[in-house]
């Protein structure tokens, strides 16, 4: 019995021990082979050997669905850059590039710059949007403006990368991503030097919603006719089966046979080096002095005369990630290269990055600045914008059309100087750290609702359709400008809005940086501060002018001096109100961090500087000739004394 | 660079104030022990008129250099290291008061503060009465620190003056700008200094 009992125990140690052996044995055993993801292979056209030579593009193009394009094939469909492209270079890196990621989530914002501009004269509208989340701007979808609807408002101006959202009946049951097709990557925007490359008419295809025939129409390549807006919610493009009534506004697709090679080939004349008449489309900038025939008076920016082109300093790897060339770039989620590719890494050398102490300065050519008689301070309160950028500071601000808000170098668009939106500058602001520097600046000016101290804005069609009747009588500007406001008028919409939807909070009118809302009085209005009406500005370096007109190049009163314009030119107030449009704005507004009184006394203690520093050279004279008087005496007894002979007298 | 300095400035600071409290109450002692009599004081010869002149002048130059020390030790503690807002402006004010006032100064108080036979026998014979009368330590010792005080506010002066022409990069400002630290520590101290001695020191009656 007792052996037995021993026995049983013998069993159970041992089996305990190969238990926790076992398991001890799996625990530690090399896990089982995998097989690791393979590296992705670079495409064709994204590994260069180095050759500065210019590649040849003679492909053949590939419809959405891949298949290569052949002219006799009939019906022709549009070329897609994403498989045509897409052959030779990795699309979906390009994909995330600057230019084409403006409508995607997480995406480091960067420095706050220029929003997509939302205008409308009638209704007094210019709401500054926005999906990089800039303070001071709009997210589209609290202006209510879908994804698609955006696409359609501002893809025009891109260069494409605008897709549909996950769920894009969820955000606008009204989308029409089947009919249009996406906004892909439009290459040829920036790469296609050929003169016959049309961007004009890409903006005209997505104004049409003809996404996915935008870049065929815009190639030169391809005639499109037809309209994807004018096609039922059931039309196929591939199919292309629609009512006879309607096979006039078909978009349709009509190749220049003449362009293909044999092999249905076709020769691109495509650059690596994006020349700046292809940028200038969407990133032209027209002061409204120098609109029309006083276009001559312009002068461009001192790089474009020097020779360089956007891009020697607007550089990108494959990924397409843009330097904008901001101090602190790189540590906002940027390529660390980019800390050399700013003004400062160029002309100072400052900067760069890595273990080589190899200098910078005077890369490209870039003249090394001497600021003389310039005090240290100048360059840790300034940028170097702030002297270096815009135009010369007049008494009151400019205006400045551009590209991305005005159209510019459209078919039909408004010429006018003042037509909406308006953009003022050159604003001598200061940016979150205190550090002045020139900005453009626009006053918002919507309908919305403000509700829980948050302000909606409202688009101008909503507005339209909830005023009815009432906004019809009211005068629009033939030159596309603010209209003319009275209190009454203002009040009357805003009941309007009241009744319209009586649950979505205060309805309010945002305009000249101030909130209107009802006081309860008949056509009584009341101005309030509001986050949301302060205008919104932002951060520009072009035109830069040559060191020769620079401010301070005269002299310190160049700025210290009340009738300079740095701390004293006039901002106006933009709104549609007219009493509004008389007030303005010292420049000093916007330069919180600084004393008012005391840049006063420092601009009146320069009217009195020359008198002190003559006094003190006369004060130091006067003093140096007492000290060498005396000293001279001392020398003179010193001698004696160490002469050891006993005076005469 | 600026802690380094703000250091400096403390350390002689401090140093200085403690010699010169030091010297005061050995003095004081002195006078106790001596039963109240206290060595070297003479008359002033200058006419009732010029004594207020003097006083007032001498009154605006410390003044000034107090201010001036003060705005330039308060203004560099921000953040940011510069002189700059209302301090620049105090301490820009400052300066020509300073500069102008030390010219008078230097003009009613050279001649006392020449050095004189008295002097170098302190220094050849300081133990021995015999070759004649000497002035104290305490005299030779303020009209050092009077020239000093003098000489260094000249190019502490001009290395600011200086920067106001546009004739150096911000770099060689900021060169000059170290000069202009050091040597007007040199030059607070040295007033410092003065103006405890003469207030101590007198030359022996004659």
């Amino acid at each position: 019995m007792k052996q037995n009992r021993e026995a049983y125990r013998r069993i159970l140690r041992i089996s305990t021990l190969l238990f926790f052996a076992a398991a001890w044995g799996v625990q530690g055993a090399d896990p089982p082979p995998a097989n690791p993801p393979e590296p992705k292979k670079p495409k064709l056209g994204d590994f260069s050997d180095g050759s500065r030579a210019h590649p040849a593009h003679l492909i053949p193009l590939r419809i959405a669905e891949g298949d290569v394009v052949l002219p006799d094939v009939k019906p022709p469909l549009p070329f897609s850059t994403r498989t045509t492209c897409g052959e030779c270079h990795d699309y979906d890196m390009i994909r995330n590039g600057w230019h084409f990621n403006s409508t995607e989530n997480g995406i480091p914002p960067g420095r706050k710059g220029q929003p997509w501009i939302l205008a409308d004269a009638q209704t007094g509208t210019q709401i500054p949007l926005s999906y990089r989340h800039w303070p001071g701007t709009f997210h589209p979808q609290e202006a209510g403006i879908s994804r698609w609807q955006f696409a359609r408002l501002f893809a025009g101006r891109t260069a494409g990368g605008i897709s549909a959202d996950a769920d894009p009946r969820k955000e606008d049951p009204a989308a029409r991503w089947e009919l249009s097709g996406e906004v892909e990557v439009n290459c040829l925007t920036c790469h296609d030097d050929s003169p016959a490359y049309d961007h004009a008419e890409y903006a005209i295809q997505i104004l049409r919603e003809n996404f996915r025939w935008a870049p065929a129409a815009s190639s030169g390549l391809a005639a499109v006719t037809g309209s994807a807006s004018a096609m039922p919610s059931t039309y196929d493009y591939l199919l292309g089966n629609v009512e006879d009534g309607l096979r006039d506004k078909q978009p349709k697709t009509a190749y220049a046979e003449s362009r293909f090679w044999a092999g249905s080939k076709v020769a691109f004349d495509l650059v690596r080096t994006v020349p700046a008449k292809r940028c200038y489309f969407c990133h032209s900038n027209a002061d409204t002095a120098q609109l029309g025939v006083d276009r001559w008076k312009a002068d461009e920016d001192i790089h474009m005369s020097r020779g360089f082109t956007c891009v020697d300093c607007h550089r990108n790897s494959l990924d397409h990630r843009i330097v904008r060339g901001y101090e602190g770039e790189s540590a906002r989620g940027g390529d660390p290269a980019a800390a050399a590719l700013t003004c400062k890494g160029c002309h100072l050398g400052e900067g760069a990055t890595g273990a080589s102490a190899a200098p910078t300065a005077g890369r490209m050519a870039a003249p090394r600045p001497t600021h003389k008689g310039f005090p240290s301070i100048h360059f840790t309160k300034l940028h170097c914008t702030a002297c270096h950028s815009g135009p010369w500071p007049d008494r009151q601000v400019r205006y400045q059309k551009t590209s991305q808000t005005h159209f510019l170098g459209m078919r039909n668009v408004n010429k006018a100087p003042m037509a909406l939106p308006h953009i003022q500058y050159p604003l001598l602001a200061e940016d979150e750290n205190g550090r002045i520097g020139t900005y453009k600046a626009i006053w918002p000016s919507f309908w919305g609702y403000e509700a829980g101290g948050k302000v909606s804005p409202l688009p101008p069609d909503t507005v339209r359709l909830k005023a009815g009747k009432l906004m019809e009588q009211w005068k629009i500007p033939a030159d596309g400008s603010w209209p003319d406001w009275t209190a009454a008028q203002m009040a009357s919409l805003l009941e309007a809005l009241g009744k319209s939807e009586p649950g979505a909070g205060r309805p309010v009118y945002v305009s000249g940086g101030k909130l209107h809302a009802l006081n309860g009085m008949k056509n009584g209005l009341v101005e309030e501060e509001s986050e949301a009406a302060k205008p919104y500005y932002w951060p520009m370096a072009h035109d830069v002018r040559p060191a020769t007109q620079a401010l301070g190049v005269n002299h310190c009163e160049d700025c210290h001096s009340k009738n300079e314009n740095f701390f004293y030119g006039q901002v106006t107030v933009d709104s549609p109100i007219a009493a509004e449009r008389q007030q303005v704005r010292e420049m000093s507004w916007f330069q919180k961090s600084f004393d008012r009184t005391y840049i006063d006394k420092l601009s009146d203690s320069f009217v009195y500087r020359p008198w002190m520093k003559g006094s003190i050279w006369v004060a130091l004279g006067l003093l140096a000739g007492f000290c060498l008087l005396y000293g001279f005496r001392g020398l003179g007894r010193l001698s004696k004394a160490l002469s050891f002979e006993k005076e005469s007298e | 660079m600026e802690n380094i300095f703000r250091a400096t400035v403390a350390n002689w600071l401090t140093l200085v104030l403690v010699i010169l409290a030091a010297h005061c109450i050995f003095r004081t002692v002195r006078f106790f022990l001596q039963k109240g009599k206290m060595a070297g004081s003479r008359k002033p010869r200058a006419p009732l008129l010029m004594i207020p002149f003097r006083l007032g002048t001498y009154t605006v130059t410390f003044g000034a250099m107090g201010v001036l020390a003060y705005s330039a030790y308060t203004g560099t503690s921000s953040a940011e290291h510069h002189l700059t807002g209302f301090d620049l402006m105090t301490h820009a004010t400052a300066a020509p008061v300073y500069i102008a006032s030390l010219v008078f100064t230097v003009l009613l108080w050279a001649h006392r503060n020449r050095f004189q036979e008295a002097d170098w026998r302190r220094l050849r014979y300081p133990f021995s009465s015999k070759m004649g009368p000497r002035n104290s330590y305490a005299v030779l010792l303020r009209k050092i620190f009077f020239w000093i005080m003098v000489a260094l506010s000249i190019p502490a002066a001009v290395s600011v003056i200086i920067s106001l022409f546009p004739l150096l990069t911000p770099e060689r400002q900021d060169s000059l700008l170290f000069w202009h630290r050091y040597t007007t520590l040199g030059v607070f101290l040295s007033g410092i200094i003065f103006v405890y001695l003469s207030m101590v020191a007198r030359e022996p009656a004659q």
